[in-house]
Protein backbone atom coordinates (compact mmCIF):
# COMPACT_ATOMS: atom_id res chain seq x y z
CA UNK A 1 0.00 0.00 0.00
CA UNK A 2 1.42 3.54 -0.91
CA UNK A 3 1.07 6.38 1.18
CA UNK A 4 0.10 8.28 -2.19
CA UNK A 5 -3.09 6.39 -2.72
CA UNK A 6 -4.41 8.82 0.27
CA UNK A 7 -2.75 11.96 -0.18
CA UNK A 8 -5.22 13.71 -2.84
CA UNK A 9 -2.99 17.46 -3.38
CA UNK A 10 0.77 16.62 -3.07
CA UNK A 11 2.54 18.57 -0.57
CA UNK A 12 5.77 20.02 -0.47
CA UNK A 13 6.43 19.27 3.13
CA UNK A 14 9.38 21.50 3.29
CA UNK A 15 7.52 24.58 1.90
CA UNK A 16 4.43 23.41 3.85
CA UNK A 17 6.37 23.59 7.27
CA UNK A 18 8.10 27.27 6.33
CA UNK A 19 4.61 28.64 5.12
CA UNK A 20 3.17 26.83 8.54
CA UNK A 21 5.57 28.27 10.60
CA UNK A 22 5.33 31.76 9.01
CA UNK A 23 1.51 31.70 9.60
CA UNK A 24 1.47 30.31 13.05
CA UNK A 25 2.18 33.47 14.51
CA UNK A 26 -1.69 34.19 13.28
CA UNK A 27 -2.91 31.00 13.88
CA UNK A 28 -2.00 31.34 17.16
CA UNK A 29 -3.12 34.78 17.74
CA UNK A 30 -6.57 33.07 16.53
CA UNK A 31 -6.16 30.46 19.39
CA UNK A 32 -6.71 27.75 17.01
CA UNK A 33 -3.63 25.55 17.77
CA UNK A 34 -2.86 24.70 20.91
CA UNK A 35 0.30 23.10 20.32
CA UNK A 36 2.18 22.39 16.71
CA UNK A 37 3.35 18.79 16.91
CA UNK A 38 6.30 18.51 14.30
CA UNK A 39 8.92 19.51 16.24
CA UNK A 40 7.92 16.74 18.58
CA UNK A 41 7.20 14.52 15.13
CA UNK A 42 11.20 14.98 14.79
CA UNK A 43 10.22 17.19 11.70
CA UNK A 44 9.14 14.13 10.05
CA UNK A 45 5.99 15.70 7.73
CA UNK A 46 6.30 12.98 5.07
CA UNK A 47 2.98 12.50 3.96
CA UNK A 48 -0.33 14.49 3.64
CA UNK A 49 -0.55 16.83 7.21
CA UNK A 50 -3.19 15.84 9.73
CA UNK A 51 -4.14 17.85 12.86
CA UNK A 52 -5.59 16.72 15.62
CA UNK A 53 -8.77 17.65 18.28
CA UNK A 54 -6.31 17.78 21.88
CA UNK A 55 -8.65 14.65 22.93
CA UNK A 56 -6.90 12.35 20.28
CA UNK A 57 -3.84 10.86 21.44
CA UNK A 58 -0.59 10.51 19.40
CA UNK A 59 3.07 9.04 20.99
CA UNK A 60 4.64 11.62 22.53
CA UNK A 61 2.94 14.80 21.96
CA UNK A 62 1.27 16.60 24.75
CA UNK A 63 -2.67 15.87 24.42
CA UNK A 64 -4.78 17.65 27.28
CA UNK A 65 -8.25 17.16 25.74
CA UNK A 66 -8.48 20.93 26.58
CA UNK A 67 -8.02 20.42 30.56
CA UNK A 68 -6.40 21.31 32.91
CA UNK A 69 -5.82 18.18 34.45
CA UNK A 70 -4.34 16.54 31.72
CA UNK A 71 -1.76 19.34 31.60
CA UNK A 72 1.86 18.29 30.81
CA UNK A 73 0.16 14.26 29.59
CA UNK A 74 2.47 12.62 26.96
CA UNK A 75 0.58 9.56 26.24
CA UNK A 76 3.20 6.60 25.80
CA UNK A 77 0.86 5.44 22.63
CA UNK A 78 -0.93 6.36 20.00
CA UNK A 79 -4.09 6.25 19.40
CA UNK A 80 -5.87 3.75 16.51
CA UNK A 81 -6.83 6.98 14.35
CA UNK A 82 -2.86 8.40 15.00
CA UNK A 83 -1.71 4.97 14.49
CA UNK A 84 -3.27 4.57 10.83
CA UNK A 85 -2.73 8.33 9.59
CA UNK A 86 1.13 7.37 10.27
CA UNK A 87 1.03 3.72 8.96
CA UNK A 88 -0.56 5.19 5.81
CA UNK A 89 2.02 7.92 5.52
CA UNK A 90 0.29 10.78 6.86
CA UNK A 91 1.73 13.30 9.20
CA UNK A 92 0.37 14.69 12.56
CA UNK A 93 1.35 18.46 12.81
CA UNK A 94 -0.64 19.95 15.32
CA UNK A 95 -3.11 20.01 18.48
CA UNK A 96 -6.21 21.66 18.10
CA UNK A 97 -8.06 23.65 20.71
CA UNK A 98 -11.31 22.56 22.10
CA UNK A 99 -13.98 22.89 24.76
CA UNK A 100 -12.59 20.79 28.00
CA UNK A 101 -12.94 16.97 27.12
CA UNK A 102 -15.76 18.27 24.64
CA UNK A 103 -18.25 20.09 27.02
CA UNK A 104 -19.07 23.07 25.03
CA UNK A 105 -20.66 24.01 22.28
CA UNK A 106 -18.75 27.40 21.51
CA UNK A 107 -15.32 26.39 22.59
CA UNK A 108 -15.66 28.83 25.41
CA UNK A 109 -14.47 26.49 27.84
CA UNK A 110 -11.04 25.74 26.57
CA UNK A 111 -8.12 25.65 29.47
CA UNK A 112 -5.42 27.32 26.89
CA UNK A 113 -7.44 29.64 24.67
CA UNK A 114 -11.07 30.05 23.05
CA UNK A 115 -10.28 30.26 19.31
CA UNK A 116 -12.00 32.62 17.40
CA UNK A 117 -13.84 32.21 14.39
CA UNK A 118 -11.70 33.23 11.00
CA UNK A 119 -14.42 35.01 9.24
CA UNK A 120 -15.06 37.26 12.40
CA UNK A 121 -13.06 37.22 15.42
CA UNK A 122 -15.54 38.32 17.32
CA UNK A 123 -17.49 35.61 16.77
CA UNK A 124 -16.96 31.66 18.32
CA UNK A 125 -15.59 29.31 15.87
CA UNK A 126 -17.99 26.49 17.56
CA UNK A 127 -17.45 23.68 19.54
CA UNK A 128 -16.43 21.30 20.63
CA UNK A 129 -14.46 21.08 18.06
CA UNK A 130 -13.69 24.61 17.49
CA UNK A 131 -10.28 24.79 17.24
CA UNK A 132 -10.07 22.03 14.18
CA UNK A 133 -12.77 24.00 12.40
CA UNK A 134 -11.39 27.10 12.85
CA UNK A 135 -8.01 25.96 11.68
CA UNK A 136 -9.04 24.36 8.35
CA UNK A 137 -10.88 28.03 7.68
CA UNK A 138 -7.85 29.47 8.52
CA UNK A 139 -5.24 27.14 7.25
CA UNK A 140 -4.82 27.67 3.31
CA UNK A 141 -2.62 24.63 2.81
CA UNK A 142 -3.50 21.14 2.34
CA UNK A 143 -4.67 19.78 4.89
CA UNK A 144 -7.09 17.28 6.86
CA UNK A 145 -8.44 18.46 10.83
CA UNK A 146 -9.77 15.78 12.99
CA UNK A 147 -12.48 16.50 15.26
CA UNK A 148 -14.76 14.36 17.73
CA UNK A 149 -18.72 14.97 18.07
CA UNK A 150 -20.40 13.56 21.23
CA UNK A 151 -23.88 15.68 20.39
CA UNK A 152 -22.80 17.82 17.52
CA UNK A 153 -19.05 18.58 18.00
CA UNK A 154 -17.98 18.22 14.49
CA UNK A 155 -21.16 19.72 12.65
CA UNK A 156 -21.73 22.49 14.77
CA UNK A 157 -18.18 24.14 14.91
CA UNK A 158 -17.71 22.77 11.16
CA UNK A 159 -21.05 25.08 9.84
CA UNK A 160 -20.14 28.06 12.16
CA UNK A 161 -16.41 28.25 10.54
CA UNK A 162 -17.29 27.20 6.89
CA UNK A 163 -15.54 24.09 6.75
CA UNK A 164 -17.03 20.27 5.67
CA UNK A 165 -17.03 17.87 8.60
CA UNK A 166 -17.97 14.56 8.71
CA UNK A 167 -19.82 12.77 11.80
CA UNK A 168 -19.24 8.80 10.88
CA UNK A 169 -22.24 6.46 12.21
CA UNK A 170 -20.80 5.12 15.92
CA UNK A 171 -18.31 2.34 15.15
CA UNK A 172 -17.19 3.25 12.30
CA UNK A 173 -14.24 4.76 13.45
CA UNK A 174 -12.10 3.12 16.28
CA UNK A 175 -12.58 5.25 19.30
CA UNK A 176 -9.00 3.42 20.95
CA UNK A 177 -6.84 6.05 22.08
CA UNK A 178 -9.26 9.06 22.26
CA UNK A 179 -9.82 10.59 25.63
CA UNK A 180 -13.52 9.84 25.84
CA UNK A 181 -16.15 12.11 26.92
CA UNK A 182 -19.47 9.69 26.63
CA UNK A 183 -18.76 6.25 25.31
CA UNK A 184 -21.99 5.10 23.34
CA UNK A 185 -21.91 8.69 21.58
CA UNK A 186 -18.35 9.59 20.75
CA UNK A 187 -17.31 9.08 17.12
CA UNK A 188 -13.86 10.58 15.62
CA UNK A 189 -14.46 12.23 12.25
CA UNK A 190 -12.40 14.29 9.77
CA UNK A 191 -13.13 18.16 8.82
CA UNK A 192 -11.38 19.75 5.84
CA UNK A 193 -12.31 22.45 2.98
CA UNK A 194 -13.97 20.28 0.68
CA UNK A 195 -16.47 17.02 0.92
CA UNK A 196 -13.46 14.97 -1.27
CA UNK A 197 -10.88 15.71 1.39
CA UNK A 198 -13.14 14.32 3.99
CA UNK A 199 -14.13 10.96 2.16
CA UNK A 200 -10.43 10.45 2.24
CA UNK A 201 -9.85 11.33 5.90
CA UNK A 202 -12.59 8.80 6.78
CA UNK A 203 -11.02 6.01 4.11
CA UNK A 204 -7.66 6.67 6.53
CA UNK A 205 -8.87 6.30 9.67
CA UNK A 206 -11.65 3.84 9.69
CA UNK A 207 -11.63 0.72 9.98
CA UNK A 208 -12.45 -2.37 12.79
CA UNK A 209 -10.03 -2.70 15.24
CA UNK A 210 -9.68 -5.64 18.23
CA UNK A 211 -8.83 -2.63 20.72
CA UNK A 212 -12.35 -1.38 20.20
CA UNK A 213 -15.41 -3.93 20.68
CA UNK A 214 -18.06 -1.30 19.33
CA UNK A 215 -15.92 -1.06 15.76
CA UNK A 216 -17.48 -3.06 12.60
CA UNK A 217 -15.57 -3.12 9.23
CA UNK A 218 -15.64 -0.69 7.06
CA UNK A 219 -16.62 -0.22 3.41
CA UNK A 220 -13.66 1.55 3.38
CA UNK A 221 -13.82 2.90 -0.59
CA UNK A 222 -15.31 6.09 0.36
CA UNK A 223 -13.98 8.27 -2.33
CA UNK A 224 -15.42 6.14 -4.98
CA UNK A 225 -18.56 8.19 -4.56
CA UNK A 226 -17.72 11.15 -5.48
CA UNK A 227 -18.57 12.68 -9.13
CA UNK A 228 -21.27 10.37 -9.15
CA UNK A 229 -24.97 11.26 -10.19
CA UNK A 230 -28.06 11.86 -7.27
CA UNK A 231 -30.78 12.02 -9.93
CA UNK A 232 -33.33 9.91 -8.40
CA UNK A 233 -31.78 10.62 -5.05
CA UNK A 234 -35.14 10.65 -2.56
CA UNK A 235 -34.23 13.84 0.10
CA UNK A 236 -36.29 14.62 3.05
CA UNK A 237 -36.61 18.01 4.74
CA UNK A 238 -37.70 17.52 8.60
CA UNK A 239 -40.59 20.34 9.26
CA UNK A 240 -39.09 20.58 12.93
CA UNK A 241 -35.70 21.61 11.77
CA UNK A 242 -36.78 24.30 9.32
CA UNK A 243 -39.29 26.28 12.71
CA UNK A 244 -36.28 25.90 14.66
CA UNK A 245 -33.55 27.56 12.94
CA UNK A 246 -34.12 31.22 11.97
CA UNK A 247 -35.52 32.25 8.72
CA UNK A 248 -31.99 33.22 7.05
CA UNK A 249 -30.33 29.95 8.04
CA UNK A 250 -33.84 28.32 6.62
CA UNK A 251 -33.56 29.81 3.08
CA UNK A 252 -29.87 29.69 2.74
CA UNK A 253 -30.33 26.10 3.46
CA UNK A 254 -33.39 25.96 0.98
CA UNK A 255 -31.49 27.11 -1.80
CA UNK A 256 -28.62 24.26 -1.53
CA UNK A 257 -31.93 21.91 -1.28
CA UNK A 258 -33.15 23.61 -4.43
CA UNK A 259 -29.81 23.31 -6.26
CA UNK A 260 -29.97 19.32 -5.53
CA UNK A 261 -33.35 19.17 -6.82
CA UNK A 262 -32.21 20.98 -10.39
CA UNK A 263 -29.69 17.82 -10.06
CA UNK A 264 -31.95 15.71 -10.33
CA UNK A 265 -33.26 14.81 -6.56
CA UNK A 266 -36.39 14.32 -5.81
CA UNK A 267 -37.76 16.29 -2.68
CA UNK A 268 -40.12 15.51 -0.03
CA UNK A 269 -41.13 16.66 3.51
CA UNK A 270 -40.81 14.26 6.42
CA UNK A 271 -41.61 14.50 10.04
CA UNK A 272 -39.85 14.52 13.13
CA UNK A 273 -41.51 14.43 15.77
CA UNK A 274 -38.74 13.66 18.13
CA UNK A 275 -36.87 16.41 17.67
CA UNK A 276 -37.70 18.71 20.58
CA UNK A 277 -36.95 15.96 23.31
CA UNK A 278 -33.56 15.38 22.00
CA UNK A 279 -31.98 17.71 23.81
CA UNK A 280 -32.97 16.97 27.33
CA UNK A 281 -32.40 13.29 26.42
CA UNK A 282 -28.66 14.33 25.64
CA UNK A 283 -27.79 16.49 28.50
CA UNK A 284 -28.95 13.53 30.81
CA UNK A 285 -27.05 10.61 28.75
CA UNK A 286 -23.99 12.08 27.84
CA UNK A 287 -23.29 13.80 31.54
CA UNK A 288 -23.93 10.28 32.85
CA UNK A 289 -21.72 8.76 30.79
CA UNK A 290 -18.82 11.52 31.13
CA UNK A 291 -19.08 11.55 34.87
CA UNK A 292 -17.89 7.43 35.45
CA UNK A 293 -15.31 8.41 32.26
CA UNK A 294 -14.02 11.76 34.01
CA UNK A 295 -13.57 9.30 37.63
CA UNK A 296 -10.00 8.33 36.24
CA UNK A 297 -8.62 11.69 36.78
CA UNK A 298 -7.93 11.84 40.29
CA UNK A 299 -4.13 13.48 41.17
CA UNK A 300 -2.51 9.93 39.87
CA UNK A 301 -0.54 8.26 37.29
CA UNK A 302 -0.55 10.86 35.02
CA UNK A 303 -1.65 14.77 34.28
CA UNK A 304 -1.74 17.24 37.71
CA UNK A 305 -0.59 15.89 40.61
CA UNK A 306 1.04 16.49 43.75
CA UNK A 307 2.82 14.76 46.68
CA UNK A 308 0.27 12.28 47.79
CA UNK A 309 -0.15 12.78 50.99
CA UNK A 310 -2.85 11.91 53.60
CA UNK A 311 -6.57 10.76 53.34
CA UNK A 312 -7.36 9.62 49.73
CA UNK A 313 -10.71 11.50 49.44
CA UNK A 314 -9.18 14.49 50.27
CA UNK A 315 -6.42 14.78 47.88
CA UNK A 316 -8.55 12.85 45.16
CA UNK A 317 -11.02 16.20 45.85
CA UNK A 318 -8.87 18.88 45.95
CA UNK A 319 -6.87 17.82 42.18
CA UNK A 320 -10.35 17.30 41.33
CA UNK A 321 -11.73 20.74 42.42
CA UNK A 322 -8.46 22.68 41.16
CA UNK A 323 -8.06 20.32 37.85
CA UNK A 324 -11.64 20.46 36.06
CA UNK A 325 -13.01 23.77 34.80
CA UNK A 326 -17.20 25.30 35.78
CA UNK A 327 -18.13 23.46 32.71
CA UNK A 328 -16.69 19.71 33.54
CA UNK A 329 -17.81 20.21 37.33
CA UNK A 330 -20.97 21.03 36.14
CA UNK A 331 -21.38 17.92 34.15
CA UNK A 332 -19.86 15.14 36.71
CA UNK A 333 -22.53 17.02 39.13
CA UNK A 334 -25.43 16.53 36.46
CA UNK A 335 -24.34 13.07 35.52
CA UNK A 336 -23.75 12.08 39.17
CA UNK A 337 -27.48 12.79 39.96
CA UNK A 338 -29.19 11.57 37.63
CA UNK A 339 -27.35 8.10 37.99
CA UNK A 340 -27.54 8.53 41.30
CA UNK A 341 -29.78 5.52 43.38
CA UNK A 342 -33.63 7.12 43.19
CA UNK A 343 -33.21 9.53 40.50
CA UNK A 344 -32.03 6.50 37.82
CA UNK A 345 -34.97 5.48 36.57
CA UNK A 346 -36.23 9.35 36.49
CA UNK A 347 -33.70 10.38 34.58
CA UNK A 348 -30.43 8.08 32.75
CA UNK A 349 -33.23 5.23 32.58
CA UNK A 350 -35.69 7.01 31.02
CA UNK A 351 -33.19 8.94 28.62
CA UNK A 352 -31.97 5.73 27.03
CA UNK A 353 -35.89 4.94 26.43
CA UNK A 354 -36.42 8.42 24.78
CA UNK A 355 -33.50 7.59 23.10
CA UNK A 356 -34.74 4.36 21.45
CA UNK A 357 -37.75 6.32 20.15
CA UNK A 358 -35.21 8.81 18.74
CA UNK A 359 -33.59 5.93 16.76
CA UNK A 360 -37.22 4.36 16.01
CA UNK A 361 -38.34 7.97 14.36
CA UNK A 362 -35.51 8.72 12.20
CA UNK A 363 -35.48 4.94 11.16
CA UNK A 364 -39.49 5.91 10.17
CA UNK A 365 -38.08 8.07 8.37
CA UNK A 366 -34.99 6.88 6.45
CA UNK A 367 -37.94 4.25 5.03
CA UNK A 368 -39.61 6.92 3.04
CA UNK A 369 -36.02 8.78 2.18
CA UNK A 370 -32.18 8.19 1.27
CA UNK A 371 -30.77 11.10 3.00
CA UNK A 372 -32.24 14.01 5.46
CA UNK A 373 -31.51 17.88 4.26
CA UNK A 374 -31.58 20.17 7.28
CA UNK A 375 -29.89 23.40 8.61
CA UNK A 376 -26.81 22.25 10.67
CA UNK A 377 -27.22 24.79 14.03
CA UNK A 378 -30.18 27.31 14.01
CA UNK A 379 -28.17 30.00 13.73
CA UNK A 380 -24.65 31.18 12.58
CA UNK A 381 -21.91 31.83 15.07
CA UNK A 382 -22.42 33.86 17.56
CA UNK A 383 -19.89 36.43 19.32
CA UNK A 384 -17.80 35.47 22.25
CA UNK A 385 -19.08 38.06 24.82
CA UNK A 386 -22.86 36.84 24.34
CA UNK A 387 -22.00 33.28 24.08
CA UNK A 388 -20.09 33.86 27.61
CA UNK A 389 -23.34 35.72 28.82
CA UNK A 390 -25.84 32.40 28.36
CA UNK A 391 -26.59 30.68 31.18
CA UNK A 392 -26.22 26.85 30.91
CA UNK A 393 -29.30 25.89 29.10
CA UNK A 394 -29.29 28.49 26.48
CA UNK A 395 -26.02 27.79 25.38
CA UNK A 396 -27.26 23.88 25.52
CA UNK A 397 -29.55 25.12 22.85
CA UNK A 398 -27.22 25.78 20.04
CA UNK A 399 -26.65 21.63 20.14
CA UNK A 400 -30.40 21.57 19.33
CA UNK A 401 -30.60 20.43 15.92
CA UNK A 402 -27.46 17.92 15.85
CA UNK A 403 -28.04 16.25 19.37
CA UNK A 404 -31.07 13.91 17.65
CA UNK A 405 -29.00 12.62 15.35
CA UNK A 406 -25.98 11.89 17.67
CA UNK A 407 -28.08 10.33 19.92
CA UNK A 408 -28.68 7.87 17.04
CA UNK A 409 -25.66 7.44 16.02
CA UNK A 410 -25.94 7.91 12.59
CA UNK A 411 -23.78 9.61 10.19
CA UNK A 412 -23.81 13.71 9.02
CA UNK A 413 -21.84 15.73 7.03
CA UNK A 414 -22.10 19.52 7.13
CA UNK A 415 -21.78 21.43 3.80
CA UNK A 416 -21.20 25.19 3.74
CA UNK A 417 -24.28 26.66 1.73
CA UNK A 418 -24.35 30.16 1.87
CA UNK A 419 -24.33 33.23 3.99
CA UNK A 420 -26.14 35.13 6.55
CA UNK A 421 -24.86 38.65 8.13
CA UNK A 422 -21.75 37.62 6.19
CA UNK A 423 -20.96 34.34 8.43
CA UNK A 424 -21.28 30.53 7.04
CA UNK A 425 -24.26 28.76 7.31
CA UNK A 426 -24.28 24.79 7.27
CA UNK A 427 -26.32 22.36 5.23
CA UNK A 428 -26.42 19.25 7.40
CA UNK A 429 -26.92 16.10 5.18
CA UNK A 430 -27.93 13.26 7.76
CA UNK A 431 -27.73 9.73 6.35
CA UNK A 432 -29.28 6.05 7.92
CA UNK A 433 -26.49 4.23 10.06
CA UNK A 434 -24.12 2.79 7.39
CA UNK A 435 -24.59 5.85 4.81
CA UNK A 436 -21.88 7.46 4.84
CA UNK A 437 -21.71 6.98 0.73
CA UNK A 438 -24.85 8.41 -0.01
CA UNK A 439 -24.50 11.67 2.32
CA UNK A 440 -20.66 12.09 0.69
CA UNK A 441 -22.70 12.06 -2.71
CA UNK A 442 -25.03 13.86 -1.86
CA UNK A 443 -23.08 16.74 -0.64
CA UNK A 444 -20.12 16.80 -3.27
CA UNK A 445 -22.78 16.52 -5.86
CA UNK A 446 -24.20 19.99 -4.21
CA UNK A 447 -20.27 21.66 -3.34
CA UNK A 448 -19.52 21.20 -7.20
CA UNK A 449 -22.26 22.97 -8.26
CA UNK A 450 -21.80 25.62 -5.69
CA UNK A 451 -18.22 26.18 -6.55
CA UNK A 452 -15.14 26.81 -4.55
CA UNK A 453 -15.84 29.02 -1.47
CA UNK A 454 -13.52 31.69 -0.86
CA UNK A 455 -11.66 31.54 3.00
CA UNK A 456 -11.04 34.98 4.59
CA UNK A 457 -7.51 35.31 4.52
CA UNK A 458 -5.51 35.22 8.26
CA UNK B 1 -30.83 21.58 46.32
CA UNK B 2 -28.33 22.54 49.28
CA UNK B 3 -27.90 19.41 50.56
CA UNK B 4 -27.83 17.41 47.10
CA UNK B 5 -24.88 19.52 45.84
CA UNK B 6 -23.24 18.46 48.89
CA UNK B 7 -23.82 14.46 48.29
CA UNK B 8 -23.11 14.79 44.45
CA UNK B 9 -19.68 16.89 45.33
CA UNK B 10 -18.92 14.08 48.04
CA UNK B 11 -20.01 10.98 45.43
CA UNK B 12 -17.96 12.67 42.59
CA UNK B 13 -14.93 14.00 44.61
CA UNK B 14 -14.99 17.36 43.77
CA UNK B 15 -14.13 20.06 46.13
CA UNK B 16 -16.06 22.83 45.55
CA UNK B 17 -15.84 26.52 47.26
CA UNK B 18 -19.02 28.15 48.94
CA UNK B 19 -19.66 30.44 45.49
CA UNK B 20 -19.48 26.79 43.53
CA UNK B 21 -21.95 25.57 45.68
CA UNK B 22 -24.21 27.97 45.14
CA UNK B 23 -23.83 28.68 41.90
CA UNK B 24 -24.58 24.89 41.05
CA UNK B 25 -27.44 24.96 43.21
CA UNK B 26 -29.62 27.49 40.82
CA UNK B 27 -28.28 25.83 37.78
CA UNK B 28 -28.77 22.03 38.62
CA UNK B 29 -32.29 23.70 39.64
CA UNK B 30 -32.71 24.82 36.22
CA UNK B 31 -31.50 22.21 34.31
CA UNK B 32 -33.06 19.22 36.53
CA UNK B 33 -36.60 21.24 35.93
CA UNK B 34 -35.90 21.25 31.99
CA UNK B 35 -35.00 17.64 32.27
CA UNK B 36 -38.43 16.90 33.64
CA UNK B 37 -40.15 17.86 30.44
CA UNK B 38 -39.45 14.12 29.51
CA UNK B 39 -41.58 12.88 31.65
CA UNK B 40 -44.46 13.94 29.18
CA UNK B 41 -43.41 11.27 26.33
CA UNK B 42 -44.62 8.02 26.72
CA UNK B 43 -41.74 5.32 27.20
CA UNK B 44 -43.72 1.88 27.99
CA UNK B 45 -42.42 -1.25 26.98
CA UNK B 46 -39.58 0.30 25.06
CA UNK B 47 -36.40 -0.80 25.60
CA UNK B 48 -33.62 1.42 26.68
CA UNK B 49 -30.82 2.38 23.76
CA UNK B 50 -27.41 2.07 25.71
CA UNK B 51 -25.97 2.09 22.33
CA UNK B 52 -26.79 3.89 19.13
CA UNK B 53 -26.69 0.24 16.65
CA UNK B 54 -27.07 -3.64 17.90
CA UNK B 55 -23.94 -4.52 19.03
CA UNK B 56 -22.40 -8.11 19.19
CA UNK B 57 -20.34 -9.72 22.06
CA UNK B 58 -17.13 -10.73 20.26
CA UNK B 59 -14.55 -13.24 21.77
CA UNK B 60 -10.84 -12.75 20.25
CA UNK B 61 -7.76 -14.67 20.89
CA UNK B 62 -5.71 -14.36 24.27
CA UNK B 63 -2.70 -13.53 22.62
CA UNK B 64 0.92 -12.30 24.10
CA UNK B 65 1.14 -9.24 22.65
CA UNK B 66 4.03 -6.20 23.37
CA UNK B 67 3.21 -4.05 26.22
CA UNK B 68 5.06 -0.55 27.44
CA UNK B 69 8.08 -0.64 29.15
CA UNK B 70 8.37 0.47 32.58
CA UNK B 71 10.13 4.29 31.57
CA UNK B 72 6.72 4.74 29.53
CA UNK B 73 4.76 3.09 31.89
CA UNK B 74 5.91 5.83 34.14
CA UNK B 75 6.55 9.16 32.21
CA UNK B 76 3.79 11.08 33.05
CA UNK B 77 3.86 11.26 36.86
CA UNK B 78 7.02 12.28 39.58
CA UNK B 79 5.13 9.53 42.44
CA UNK B 80 7.00 6.71 41.32
CA UNK B 81 8.61 4.40 44.00
CA UNK B 82 10.19 0.94 43.30
CA UNK B 83 8.34 0.26 39.88
CA UNK B 84 5.25 0.72 41.74
CA UNK B 85 2.95 4.49 41.46
CA UNK B 86 2.96 5.97 44.72
CA UNK B 87 -1.07 7.21 46.02
CA UNK B 88 -2.40 8.78 49.15
CA UNK B 89 -3.55 6.69 52.39
CA UNK B 90 -6.91 4.30 51.58
CA UNK B 91 -5.94 3.47 55.31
Amino acid sequence: MSAREFIRSEVDHEKFKEELEAGTEKLRELDLIRSLGYETNDGKLNGLPFALKDAICSKDDPTYAGSKILEGYKPPFDSTVARRIKEKGGAIFAKTHQDEFGFGTASITCAFGTPKNPWDEERCCGGSSGGAAGLTAALDLPHISLGESTGGSISEPAAFSGVVGLTPTYGVVSRYGLINFANSLDKIGPMARNVGDVALGLEVISGKDKKDQTTVESEGNYTEVLNKDISGMKIGLPKQYFDIAEEGVSEAVMEAVDVMEDLGAEVKKVELEMTEAALPTYYIIAPSEASTNLAKYCGMRYGMEEEPEGDFRKYFSKIRGEGFGEEAKRRVMLGTYTRMAGYRDKYYLKALKVRRKIINDFKKAFKEVDVLAAPTAPMVAPKIKEVKKMDPVELYKLDKLTAPVNLAGMPQLNVPCGFQNEMPVGLHLLGDHFDEKKILKAGHSYEKKRGELDYPEV
Amino acid sequence: MKEEVERVSSLASIRLSKEEKEGLEEDMENILDWFSRLDEIETEDLEPAFHPIELKNEMREDEVEETLDEDEVFQNTENEEEGFFKGPSIG
